[in-house]
């Protein structure tokens, strides 16, 4: 039986048609209910649904197999885990924004509010430019506008939201997009079948 | 008297038998302080596994550590004249973990060969890792390589050393696509990235994949590392401890401390490896010490907890006895029973939350009688 961990969303149901697609279907997923585990026994496959930023978290303690995680994420938190595969879906990229029209003022440390502190972190540090960070959970968006921070460093995938909140693009950080991880022990156990399904989704891609 | 080893926990089981396979081969125990120094460690602070040392300041006002790791330990006690020492290990290693917010203790087990220098040497250690990974699961698996045969692949590109690290990172993650970024990020030719990312799928049953490794040698430094890989295998296979080896490029340790053959051992039911190590000549240099040396370190904390205790009893037979009778009578009940039951214990009440099979009353004139067990 292997145990794969899906993000609970929109990218969950993508990366599960895909999987469903090379042979891994499991109706009961499609259900609407509040169930977090399905299973079908006769595929050997069991789907967890966690939460997008959790799934590293299943996959590297080996109670998920494999896992599908935005790159965003694995920077973050820098999982001991086999990335496999990019699968090019939930396309996005991470980046500086700040109020349209913002000028960076050089003498002072910059103010970055982010859900990705670490990530922001290496970013400046490798400008030298100090910062301080301003670790915020969701709503980043509205730091700026309400004078918290001087930018925000957020994942942009249209640029709707930034648009809509008077926020611009200041710079770009790196992109991110969902990739296929492995646990580092359940790999050498089940190599042949995660590598069967690299090669499958492979071809879809 | 004989000692059951299934009774004891796991990670007992393990040290217990392994113990006395590395004294069977000649290894002699090694014990070491809980405290060293804390420069060691800092001047070799990419060798440790991780990075957080628990420091204290001792009575002189010198920064101290409680030891993250054993082989630097063993690497400074070196002799320079030794010229070969065969020592294991049965140590707490600390470490501070979630930035410096939790501590943990973790019991580790080890075998360091100092003067480790023929081939020999080098199966010799490989097969004592396979023994080890066995100790603890029939369902076991070695991953070897070669360091030779990266750096000598990177040395065949002209890659330039700072570039290196990212490459090197995302083979080690199984990261094709990675590799393919930052190998085209220092200027490859699509056939050098080609050939780097083919190396993340180079793993697997030893024979077929040093076959497929033969293909992308390119100079000596290659050449010799497959060479010292193959008389490894046949030396396993000699041993019968070929099954459970598997041969996998994309392990890669530290290149400033691990040059040669190098290991990683994975056990089922526990999510990480619980095995790592290979040769570390260049530690001894950076020690300054002249011998060439092979090793690797056994990490038993999560065994525990993988192998958890699934008995069904704490105890077979629960011996109930009156607090007046004579000390003497209890005690032949218990020592008749012991002859003929896995285990007794003797009490005047019944305590709580203990699960016994059987349960037994001792009778004033020295008989027993078997009560029913209520179960609740």
């Amino acid at each position: 039986m292997l145990n794969i961990a899906l993000p609970k969303g929109r990218l969950g149901d993508k990366v599960y048609d895909l999987f469903s697609s090379i042979g891994y279907d499991c109706a009961a997923i499609k259900e609407d209910n509040r169930k977090l585990v399905f299973e079908n026994e006769k595929n050997g496959v069991r789907y967890l649904l966690v939460k997008p930023s959790d799934v590293a978290i299943y996959v590297e303690h080996g109670a998920a197999d494999i896992g599908v995680v935005g790159k965003d994420t694995l920077l973050e938190t820098t999982p001991d885990v086999y990335e496999l595969l990019d699968l090019g879906l939930g396309k996005c990229r991470l980046a500086v924004a700040a109020k349209n029209g913002w000028q960076e003022d050089l003498s002072l440390p910059l103010r970055v509010a982010t859900k990705y502190p670490h990530v922001a972190k290496a970013y400046y540090d490798a400008q030298s430019r100090q910062i301080e960070i301003i670790k915020l959970n969701g709503s980043i968006e509205l730091a700026p506008i309400l004078g918290l921070s001087d930018v925000i460093v957020d994942i942009v995938e249209t640029g709707t939201t930034l648009k809509e909140n008077d926020l611009s693009v200041f710079a770009d950080v790196v992109p991110s997009s969902a990739r296929l991880i492995a646990n580092k022990a359940s790999y050498q156990f089940n190599a042949n079948e995660i590598n069967t399904i690299c090669s499958r989704i492979k071809e879809k891609l | 008297m004989e000692i059951s080893l299934s009774r004891l926990p796991k990670e007992e089981q393990v040290t217990l038998t392994l113990g006395s396979v590395f004294e069977q081969r000649g290894y002699r125990r090694y014990q070491m302080s809980n405290f060293e120094t804390y420069d060691m460690y800092l001047a070799n602070k990419s060798f440790l596994e991780s990075e957080g040392v628990i420091t204290f300041t001792d009575a002189s006002g010198r920064l101290m550590a409680l030891k993250p790791d054993v082989t630097m330990s063993i690497v400074k006690n070196t002799k320079q004249n030794d010229t070969s020492n065969k020592l294991y290990y049965i140590e707490s290693v600390f470490r501070s973990v979630e930035h410096g917010s939790n501590y943990r203790e973790i019991p580790q087990m080890g075998v360091e060969y100092i003067g480790a220098k023929s081939a020999y040497a080098e199966a010799e250690v490989a097969e004592l890792a396979v023994r080890s990974l066995e100790a603890i699961s029939k369902d076991c698996i070695l991953n070897i390589s070669h360091m030779g045969f990266i750096t000598g692949l990177l040395n065949s590109m002209n890659i330039p050393d700072d570039l290196r690290g990212d490459i090197v990172k995302s083979i080690s993650g199984k990261n094709e696509h990675g590799v393919i970024a930052a190998a085209s990020a220092a200027g490859c030719t699509e056939q050098q990235v080609q050939t780097l990312s083919g190396l993340v799928q180079l793993s697997g049953r030893f024979k077929s994949t040093l076959k497929k490794a033969e293909n992308l040698v390119e100079n000596d430094e290659m050449k010799t590392s497959l060479a010292a890989l193959k008389s490894l295998y046949l030396a396993l296979c000699e041993a019968k401890a070929d099954d459970n080896v598997r041969l996998d490029f994309s392990i890669i340790n530290d290149l400033d401390y691990y040059n040669g053959l190098i290991f990683r051992g994975y056990v089922k039911g526990v999510p990480h490896c619980v095995l790592s190590g290979g040769r570390y000549d260049k530690l001894m240099r950076r020690f300054s010490k002249p011998q060439c040396a092979v090793g690797f370190a056994l990490y038993l904390d999560e065994l525990g907890r993988a192998y958890a205790d699934k008995r069904q009893y704490d105890v077979d037979t629960l011996l109930l006895y009156n607090e007046n009778a004579l000390s003497q009578t209890v005690m032949t009940a218990v020592q008749y029973l012991m002859k003929t039951v896995p285990s007794v214990r003797a009490e005047t009440q019944l305590p709580q939350n203990l699960r016994f099979r059987r349960l037994l009353v001792l009778n004033e004139d020295g008989t027993v009688t078997e009560k029913e067990v209520v179960k609740c």
